[in-house]
């Protein structure tokens, strides 16, 4: 008579020492009357030998123990150098990224204020017909505008006190032109 | 004074812990690797692969006890292999991998192991892994059913079933000599 598949799993787990100790003793009554079910454990047991040579048979030589650990030694390197090579990259990237923002805007920024600050600067030229003196400059529509002195002196002096007036008006604001009724 | 007694010093470094676990414990690894890819796979990628994933993220380890952590990568790393579409089988002979000049090599070369090792291979993957933890391994089922993220009646299941079919496979074996 054939060893039913749940005696099989009891004796399997009776070698692995999965079987409790009440179970054991109760299983070693039944080897010492049932013969076909010792005869099966005998065969279990060979069968758990034949697959130790298999399991013995895959552990790795030497040889190959050493190159898998240089291999995983060498990768594990590589990933740090890697990784400590584009953290430096990344920052040096993002460094070289402000920097080229820096500049684009100043860049822009300079141009822009010296455009407008040309555009708008005034300057002083002498009338001969009128004996007077005027003081040119350009409102933001493009439109020159021309205000007369009567000595060169106060010409100068508003032309310059105008363009300082821009300057820190530009320096606060970003360009713009000064009207000259706000000096007067 | 071998790697085993060697204790890391409480300051030791998560590199040097790692290197320490290389050294130590690769020998068993590798032939867990090859107790479930058999010649599907090359163990020494998948014990590689396995070191390499638990690298990238190493400060989240635990680096002084890493045997059962590295025996779970390496049983779910070679699963996933298994897992693969299309994996070309690598030739019966291991070539470096085993041991040249030792009994069991020795042992190999009688058919009846050839024999129990390629109906090991045909093995369902889960049945294969279970059963390389349980005999080679002498892992308890409730450590395996941890390893497999498994419970213990379905990793009883899967020793039983195995050696079931392995004893169908070499019945059918042994009637054809």
């Amino acid at each position: 008579m054939a060893v039913h598949d749940n005696d099989i799993d009891l004796l399997n787990s009776y070698l692995d020492g999965e079987l409790p100790v009440p179970e054991c003793e109760g299983l070693w009554r039944r080897l010492a009357v049932e013969q076909e079910l010792a005869a099966e454990l005998d065969r279990l047991r060979s069968d758990h030998a034949l697959r130790q040579d298999v399991w013995g048979a895959c552990e790795p030589s030497d040889q190959a123990v050493a190159m898998t650990e240089n291999r995983v030694l060498r990768a594990a390197r590589k990933h740090d150098w890697l990784s400590t090579g584009n953290h430096i990259l990344r920052v040096l990237t993002a460094a070289a990224a402000l920097i080229a923002v820096g500049f684009g805007f100043g860049w822009s920024g300079r141009n822009h204020a010296n455009s407008v600050a040309q555009a708008n600067a005034p300057y002083v030229q002498p009338q001969a017909s009128s004996g007077k003196f005027l003081v040119s400059l350009r409102d933001d529509t493009g439109h020159v505008v021309q205000i007369p002195f009567d000595s060169l002196d106060e010409a100068s002096h508003f032309a310059d006190d105008l363009e300082q007036a821009q300057r820190n008006r530009q320096a606060a604001d970003g360009p713009a032109v000064v009207p000259a009724m706000e000096r007067f | 004074m071998s790697n085993e007694d060697w204790k890391p010093p409480a300051d030791a470094s998560t590199a040097e812990l790692f290197e320490r676990a290389v050294r130590l414990h690769t020998r068993r690894l590798l032939a867990v690797a090859r107790g479930i890819v058999g010649n599907r796979a090359s163990p020494e990628d998948v014990v590689q692969q396995a070191f390499m994933n638990l690298y990238q993220h190493r400060d989240r380890y635990d680096w002084r006890e890493p045997g059962g952590l590295l025996r779970r990568t390496v049983v779910n790393e070679s699963l996933r292999i298994l897992r693969q579409p299309k994996i070309a089988a690598l030739p019966d002979d291991p070539g470096d991998g085993g041991k040249a000049d030792s009994p069991s090599r020795q042992m190999l070369d009688s058919e009846m192991v050839v024999q129990v090792r390629r109906a090991i291979d045909r093995l369902p993957e889960n049945f294969r892994a279970a059963l390389v933890l349980c005999e080679y391994e002498k892992m308890s089922y409730a450590q395996i059913a941890e390893t497999l993220g498994a419970t213990i009646p379905q990793v009883k299941t899967w020793i039983h079933r195995g050696r079931r079919q392995l004893a169908e496979m070499l019945k059918e074996y042994a009637g054809q000599i």
